[in-house]
């Protein structure tokens, strides 16, 4: 009997040791050779990225937003582009955000997220966004995920260097890349030495709306002011433009802007400036340009204004430097104290940092080498502060991890480069997969950074995913750089060309994330409380349709007595108040999209009939079982 | 076999104890709103739950006579929130709700209002519902407050006559067919 018993006890002491060797100490799985990635971009189903990362579209005009570590996309904002998916630029109500002096223009060219500051860290109230081609700048509202201002910028060519922010959003900082007549004139293109201008925008920013307002613009001389960042703790008040073409070149820039050993980071003090603005030295100019915002009742409205303050650079003593820089610039980054701005010169051999202490001593002690159409030199000895040699080819951009490293990248060699801040020496070096342009820290570009990851921001995939035709996808890939090599952890593919991201704590922003609109405080001009409010008015040939929609009807469902040639708008509210309850509503025939209506919402769809005859219509969002259930008529009488 | 069967004794008396201590721990301290909720889920409702329905209203509420005030306010919000689904007296989305107070009590109305989406996913009446409409009834975003004042004015209609819906402007008429001719 003993024996059975202890047979027993080793039978089930054994299994216990091969399910403990089984469960607990099996070795970790690798993947592809790439360690424990998987594991630390792996995101439970049903849980949450610890970061959101918003990424330009470039040349699709949008925005998406991404989770990190996952690489997953939660969403696309649509910015200067018009997006049928969310009836954005569609609806009457968001039409005005898309219009500029030049009409309605419904795609930008949008490179440089960037989050709002305070006390120059990320608040996780607004993001910014530039449109390069006709000039003007976004801002999105980061409860909503919605597009909420838009503002021309007169006086430019080409908005690149742009929307760089002052450290509490003093000001949305804007430079122009091409250089054109201003004002414009019709001259010839020959003589752009004579004619040809750049200026930098400064947009206010309301601290509490958001609303954006030119208050003033620079003149300055005619070279492409590429790349912007603002000054912080020790150079507060300054910002930085990197600039190249200093040859003036008006043909074939590949080779007769690339000949100057040095172009320039140009440092301008906006304190000062601000004080000139206040002692009424400004210039007023005529320059219309539109500015767009959704008013207080959630409705698009388009406002020209006439004129703008400029302050033209080489008459106002103090407002400008130019810093040589080798060769050609193109990044132009502050470290985190401040004291630092790096510069990412393409064509240069190494990258040279420039020290805001030695900068502010040698305009003290006038160590200058000469002027440009009237701007001070200020010698290259006595402003730099270290060359970090031989990084690598092509130096465009650097962030920074907040531990005393900075981490450029380099576009023709596709790598990354970290470096240490103040010895100047490279300290690893990563490959891309391929042509990094930008890259991106969260929080890279602020006074502390969350260095955990780096983003790089690739411009060429070529065999990295399932080929798709000519046209590839655009791609992002993820690093962590917590230990001292950099390893690469996850390839995603992104929207558009991704130029430059940011990226925050999600904690910053999901709790204050607006679930649905209160129906009660739709101050929509056409929006109904209740369904018994539903109806239509007719004045002349022009007809407005009050309508409602919930799951599972839309009031009115059938509607007579439109006539062809009619100017139909269908005002349809959204009576829901359940969070992730949109309804959608088209017609036959309509020339614009659908529109997508958030619960509490209240969006308007034009439609001019132009057949007799019975046409019908219906929810486009799948909202419920009688979905397809959800649909009415409408007759047009000729 | 001796060994085998004082085993199995040995056991048994262990599980009996274990499960005592379990039992008796859970029923000298109150439920927990994670455990009710995990009750529900797992379907286990008690007899008052089958009852009086689940939601925020777990206690019986004492209730006065039909305050005019309350259904009055509660009428305006009926107009506002629920005459998109429902009318008195005959189905719309959901169904007719003329005597709904005297076919259930006022806890189940409350409940109902205030937590459509767990009535209709882990009630039986509510699934039943869902079921029969194809439908969960919506969140309107309701008070508490609101929900009381709701019920006095569904209580007020509960035994009324049925009234033409022509008569019942505001939440029981069918929209006329609306038209855009010139008037």
């Amino acid at each position: 009997m003993k024996r059975t018993l202890i047979v027993a006890m080793g039978f089930v002491l054994s299994i216990i040791g091969i399910a403990a060797i089984f469960g607990g100490c099996s070795p970790k799985k690798e993947v592809g050779g790439f360690g424990d990635a998987a594991e630390k971009v792996y995101v439970a189903p049903g849980s949450y990225d610890e970061f959101y990362a918003f990424m330009s579209g470039g040349f699709s005009g949008q925005v998406s937003v991404y989770g990190l570590p996952s690489g997953r996309l939660f969403r696309v904002i649509p910015v200067f582009s018009v997006d049928p998916e969310k009836g954005y630029g569609y609806s009457e109500e968001t039409k005005p955000l898309l219009m500029t002096s030049h009409g309605f223009v419904p795609w930008d060219d949008a490179h440089h997220p960037q989050l709002s500051v305070t006390d120059g860290q990320s608040d996780g109230r607004w993001l910014f966004i530039n449109g390069n081609n006709t000039p003007r700048i976004a801002r999105m509202d980061l409860t909503t995920f919605e597009t909420v201002e838009t503002i021309e910028i007169p006086n430019s060519g080409g908005n690149h260097g742009s929307p760089f922010l002052t450290p509490n959003n003093e000001y949305v900082v804007a430079s122009t890349r091409f250089s054109v007549p201003i004002p414009q004139q019709d001259v010839s293109i020959s003589s752009y030495k004579e004619n040809f201008k750049g200026t930098i925008t400064f947009i206010s920013v309301d601290s509490v709306t958001g609303r954006m307002k030119i208050a003033f613009q620079i003149l300055v001389p005619g070279i492409n002011y590429d790349l912007s960042r603002s000054g912080k703790g020790p150079s507060h008040g300054w910002s930085f433009f990197s600039s190249y073409n200093s040859e003036q070149a008006n043909t074939q820039l590949e080779v007769n802007a690339s000949k100057n050993d040095k172009d320039f980071i140009a440092a301008v003090n906006w304190k000062l400036a601000e004080e000139l603005i206040a002692q009424g030295k400004g210039q007023d100019w005529t320059a219309s340009h539109y500015h767009n915002y959704m008013d207080d009742a959630d409705v698009g409205q388009s406002e020209v204004l006439n004129s703008v303050k400029v302050l033209v650079a080489k008459d106002h003593p103090g407002l400008m430097y130019y810093l040589p820089t080798p060769k050609s610039p193109h990044g132009c980054d502050v470290d985190p104290s401040g004291e630092y701005i790096v510069a990412g010169g393409k064509l240069a051999a190494l990258i040279p940092v420039h020290s805001f202490s030695k900068f502010k001593k040698a305009v003290e002690g006038n160590e200058f080498e000469g002027e440009f159409d009237g701007i001070p030199i200020v010698k290259y000895e006595s402003v730099i502060a270290g060359e970090v040699k031989d990084p690598g080819l092509g130096p465009l951009h650097t962030e920074f991890d907040g531990q005393g490293f900075g981490y450029t990248s380099m576009f023709l060699s596709s790598e990354i480069v970290k470096w240490k801040i103040g010895t100047w020496e490279v300290v690893d070096r990563i490959p891309t997969y391929y042509s990094i342009g930008h890259l991106m820290i969260p929080g890279g570009d602020t006074k502390q950074p969350y260095g955990k990851y780096v983003v790089a921001l690739n411009k060429i995939t070529k065999d990295r995913y399932l080929p798709t035709g000519p046209e590839l996808t655009q791609a992002a890939q993820l690093i962590d750089i917590t230990g001292d090599k950099m390893k690469l952890l996850l390839d995603f593919p992104t929207i558009g060309e991704p130029h430059y991201a940011q990226a925050l704590p999600a904690t910053m922003i999901k709790d204050r994330s607006v679930r649905w609109y209160p129906i009660a405080e739709n101050k929509n001009p056409f929006a109904i409380k209740a369904e018994n409010e539903s109806r239509i008015e007719r004045d002349g040939k022009t007809v407005h349709v009050y309508m409602s929609t919930i799951r599972t009807h839309f009031v009115p469902d059938n509607i007579e007595g439109i006539k062809v040639g009619d100017k139909v708008y269908f005002h349809v509210t959204n009576l829901e108040q359940d969070w992730d309850v949109p309804h959608g509503f088209s017609v036959m025939g309509a020339t614009t999209s659908e529109l997508l209506v958030m619960p509490g919402q209240t969006r308007t769809l034009l439609w001019e009939p132009k057949m007799a005859g019975v046409i019908p219509f219906y929810c486009t969002d799948f909202c419920s079982a009688l979905h397809q259930e959800m649909q009415g008529w409408i007759r047009v009488s000729s | 076999m001796t060994l085998g069967r004082t085993l199995s004794k040995v056991l048994l008396a262990a599980c009996l104890l274990i499960g005592s201590l379990w039992m008796s721990g859970c029923s000298s301290t109150p439920e927990t709103d994670a455990e009710r909720q995990a009750r529900w889920q797992q379907g286990n409702l008690t007899s008052w739950e089958i009852q009086h329905g689940i939601g925020p209203v777990v206690e019986d509420i004492k209730l006065a006579a039909v305050d005019n005030a309350l259904a009055e306010r509660g009428k305006a919000i009926f107009v506002q929130k629920c005459a998109t689904c429902h009318y008195l007296d005959m189905k719309k989305t959901g169904p007719p709700l003329r005597d709904v107070a005297k076919r259930r009590s006022p806890e189940y109305v409350m409940n109902q209002i205030l937590n459509p989406e767990q009535m209709g996913k882990m009630h039986p009446d509510g699934r039943q519902l869902v079921a029969q409409y194809a439908q969960f009834m919506t969140i309107q975003g309701i008070t508490r407050d609101n929900a009381l004042e709701l019920l006095d004015f569904l209580r007020s209609e509960a035994g009324n006559p049925a009234v033409p819906m022509e008569q019942q402007p505001g939440f029981g008429t069918p929209p006329p067919p609306p038209t855009a001719d010139a008037k």
